[in-house]
């Protein structure tokens, strides 16, 4: 993850400013990851947030499933908007990636065990 | 099919019940692009149901070559399983839904054969575990998002539990962490003493430890410095592929960890990451007294998320030590627990709802069937991609439904002292937060005790000075909308303040006894005076719990009662009063998974206050369009399993004793008039024996319809021809009397 993710402080347009209303004015949203590593990301207030989760997957080269995207500390749904989601400028979106657990074995103990 | 692919509500037993075409595993030699056909289609859907799907690899590559030979005119695809048969260019929009619900039955279907193994090998201590489980998929459904998690994520999360050495994920920790919150906020001591905090903590406790700044740990920071709760409980990621529980004493000022494999390397990032932010943040040092927490052994290599779930639970409401031999009933019990949190949100708005299930809608074969059209897959196909999201973003956005004058009606809200222990009291408005990501109405409130930190200080600390109008406006109007609230506050104080000015102003004193004992009760209340009297106060519970099952009570000053769906506590109009506290309930529009309780995912207080006047500044403006959002809050389906022994243990008591004798049987001198024309009483021992045995009769025959239906058929037919012989006889007697009575009649005149 920190690998990709190396390329802090870039900003990506997603969607063209082609509207200046109130609800399609584009915001900046930050995409913070565990790590600390962030990417900015200028959306409109009723696009998708699922667009900008599958932008930062390809951006971090991860599989989409992989990543918990969390506003406020709770799940982003596919269908939230920053709009749904009362989010302003400079927001910021925590993301947070799969975790699995079993054992605490060294892939060298796992590898003789088995 | 269609039926099957429109219910996406049904529940994984039913899915699993549903006869679906297999998947073929054929390696096709056909390239795909020579797949398609510009001949017309010669074959409809019924000979679908008996083809097998064609394989995943090779619909990956029919889709990717799809729009070229659209472009080339192509009007069907040729099956490469029947000689001369040519499909609908829609059958590949079928194939690949269809073969999604192959693979989620697939995946249920080895749980369930699971399931029936641990209850059939001679295990059967965990037979009523196992049978509580099937239960549990009997009330989820397969195909709706399962809303405990979130994220559009679907019940499948919970598969790896019903498995024997599946590791579990983060979703699982989660969501147990959640559901252990909610079962310790219903006990009154835990409830204000301890948090069980996510995986986000201990993820920001280490990138905390590395220099990075995080929002959400600054909130538990200045929250465990105001000293509400005295122990932390959190699941920790270790070696990325370990789970390990932790406690934090803040009394004790200690730090433990329970650690289920004895030979696993000690934590020590975590430990140091954790008594890093201790040392920085509080001022007392933390002593790390090591792996000294309670937990259970795991002998094998995949049950530590169990264990840190069992570790927690164990610790804090005494639950059965996790030990290796009981591994896999823990797994069913987990499941059962964790299944159970979906049912417990019951009707579920459509926001929610994830994209996989608005497409699986949109893309039914009834819909193929209404839609004969190629564009129809074109579109439905790139839903996934770029393309499709102009379309999408301009669908109408379901916003939270949020009443706008509930506003109005917070006098208990999270503005109020009341809340202290249930919201999380955010950064100091004395120090500047670094954090653009906070917004301001969290900055503001402070010190609960503070009355004015509660208004919006004109100076904004965030960084970013290019803060947009709108927000000013949200700003400006929840500025007055806590004026307004205050004002109104001060002002209803005046008013209770003096009866006699009441009754100046208002008109006379009612002398009514309702009034009079209102007032008394108002009165002893300001004196502290009041007496409750407990049977009155156990009605008054009992009569807020049937509008909200997981209401609190406090009983101060004024009497408080805790909403739990929306987190927050309503002061009742008087004593034994519930007026309010309903009225909130039925009103009250916060649904879903809005999480109230600190300790799992810490809910937005601003998002209410903002969201709720943003819904009343939307529909100011614009009411037909808040009308149109909540329009398409759909409520979901929800599967009904009827009342059954699971859901109270004495309910097959009471079945069984609905047939007892004497309850609804026949009374005695009814039975006695029949028979001899005579009060039962006047009957002698003789006669009291034989009318008993008819009421053993019909006793019997409920006993005869419990042993052999044909017998009791057989009684019923027998005791219906006696009935209408009965019937016969007493009508020729009212008959025979009523011409007696008119030739009597005749011979007066």
């Amino acid at each position: 993850m920190a690998d990709n993710e190396g390329q802090s402080q870039q900003t990506q347009d997603i969607k063209p400013q082609d509207e200046q209303s109130q609800d399609t004015a584009p915001i900046n949203v930050k995409v913070v990851s565990s790590t600390g590593d962030e990417v900015f990301f200028k959306i409109k207030r009723n696009t998708k947030l699922s667009k900008l989760q599958g932008a930062y997957a390809t951006k971090v080269g991860k599989d989409v499933a992989s990543i918990r995207f969390l506003y406020d500390g709770a799940r982003i749904n596919d269908d939230d908007t920053p709009q749904s989601l009362d989010m302003e400028d400079n927001d910021t979106i925590d993301v947070m990636v799969e975790q699995v657990g079993g054992s605490a074995m060294s892939s060298y103990q796992y590898s003789r065990k088995s | 099919m269609a039926l099957l692919l429109d219910a996406i509500q049904i529940s994984i037993l039913e899915l699993l019940r549903t006869p679906i075409p297999e998947q073929s595993t054929v390696l096709v030699q056909m390239q795909p692009n020579k797949c398609f056909s510009i001949l017309e289609p010669n074959e409809d859907l019924e000979c679908l149901k008996t083809r097998k799907i064609p394989p995943a690899q090779w619909l990956e590559a029919m889709e990717k070559a799809f729009g070229q030979a659209w472009f080339d005119g192509a009007k069907s695809i040729i099956d490469f399983s029947v000689v001369g048969s040519r499909l609908p260019l829609w059958t590949l929009t079928y194939w690949k839904e269809i073969s999604l619900v192959f693979r989620k039955k697939a995946l249920w279907n080895n749980a369930h054969r699971w399931l029936a193994r641990m209850g059939q090998e001679g295990n059967l201590y965990c037979l009523e575990e196992t049978d509580q489980a099937r239960h549990a998929m009997g009330a989820l459904c397969w195909g709706a998002p399962f809303h405990a998690i979130g994220g559009g994520t679907g019940p499948e999360a919970l598969l790896p539990l019903l498995s024997d050495a599946e590791w579990l994920d983060d979703d699982i920790i989660n969501l147990s962490m959640r559901m252990l919150s909610e079962r310790a906020q219903l006990i009154p001591e835990l409830s204000t003493s301890t948090l069980i905090a996510p995986l986000l903590f201990s993820t920001n406790l280490q990138a905390a430890s590395e220099g990075k700044l995080l929002p959400h740990l600054d909130r538990y920071t200045s929250f465990f410095k105001s000293g509400q709760r005295k122990i932390l409980y959190f699941p920790a990621h270790v070696n990325n592929n370990h789970w390990v529980a932790f406690r934090i004493d803040f009394k004790r000022h200690t730090l433990e960890y329970g650690d289920s494999l004895m030979s696993a390397p000690k934590p020590t990032k975590v430990i140091q990451a954790a008594l890093d932010w201790l040392k920085k943040n509080f001022d007392v040092p933390f002593h790390n007294n090591g792996p000294v927490l309670p937990h259970g052994i795991q002998l094998d290599q995949n049950s530590c998320g169990l264990c840190v779930v069992n570790t927690i639970s164990h610790n804090l409401f005494g639950d059965e030590l996790f030990t290796h031999g009981k591994r896999k009933l823990f797994r069913i019990n987990l499941f059962t627990e964790l299944a159970n949190t979906q049912s417990s949100y019951g009707i579920a708005p459509k926001s929610s709802s994830s994209r996989s299930s608005d497409d699986y809608q949109s893309l039914s074969v009834r819909d193929l069937l209404a839609k004969h059209d190629h564009n129809y897959v074109v579109a439905s196909s790139t839903t996934a991609s770029d393309s499709g999201s102009d379309s999408r973003g301009a669908d109408p956005i379901s916003t939270p439904q949020i009443e706008t004058s509930e506003c109005s009606e917070i006098d208990g809200g999270w503005q109020t002292d009341e809340t202290t222990d249930l919201t999380l009291p955010p950064c100091s408005s004395a120090s500047p937060s670094p954090y653009p990501g906070l917004s301001d109405d969290e900055m503001e409130i402070d010190d609960n005790d503070d009355f004015t930190c509660r208004v919006p200080p004109p100076q904004k600390n965030r960084i970013s000075s290019n803060v947009s109008n709108k927000r000013k406006r949200s700003d400006s109007a929840a500025g007055s909308q806590e004026r307004q609230n205050i004002s109104s506050r001060t002002s209803n104080k005046q008013i209770s303040g003096s009866d006699s000015s009441i009754s100046s102003v208002f008109g006379p004193t009612g002398i009514s006894k309702s009034a009079i004992s209102e007032r008394k009760l108002k009165a002893e209340m300001k004196a502290g005076t009041l007496q409750i009297d407990d049977r009155k106060r156990a009605k008054y519970e009992e009569t807020c719990l049937l509008s909200d099952p997981k209401a609190r009570f406090r009983y101060e000053e004024s009497w408080l009662a805790w909403h739990s769906r929306c987190g927050k506590w309503y002061k009742q109009k008087l004593p034994y009063d519930t007026s309010r506290f309903s009225d909130h309930v039925h009103k009250c529009t916060v649904k879903g998974p809005r999480v109230t309780l600190l300790g799992d995912y810490f809910s937005k207080p601003k998002s209410v206050s903002t969201a709720a006047v943003q819904t009343r500044k939307k529909n100011d403006e614009t009411k037909g369009t808040a009308k149109e959002n909540n329009s398409h809050h759909v409520p979901a389906k929800a599967v009904c399993l009827g009342i059954t022994g699971a859901n109270a243990s004495r309910l097959p008591t009471y079945i069984d004793r609905t047939g007892a004798e004497g309850g609804g049987s026949r009374s005695l001198s009814i039975i006695s008039e029949e028979h001899y024309d005579r009060p039962y009483s006047t009957l002698n021992e003789e006669e009291k024996l034989i009318i008993g045995s008819v009421t053993l009769e019909a006793t019997n025959m409920v006993q005869t319809l419990m042993k052999s239906p044909s017998e009791f058929l057989i009684v019923i037919r027998e005791t219906r021809k006696d009935e209408k012989e009965r019937r016969k006889e007493r009508d020729l007697s009212v008959l025979q009397t009523s011409h007696e009575y008119q030739s009597n009649a005749s011979s007066t005149i």
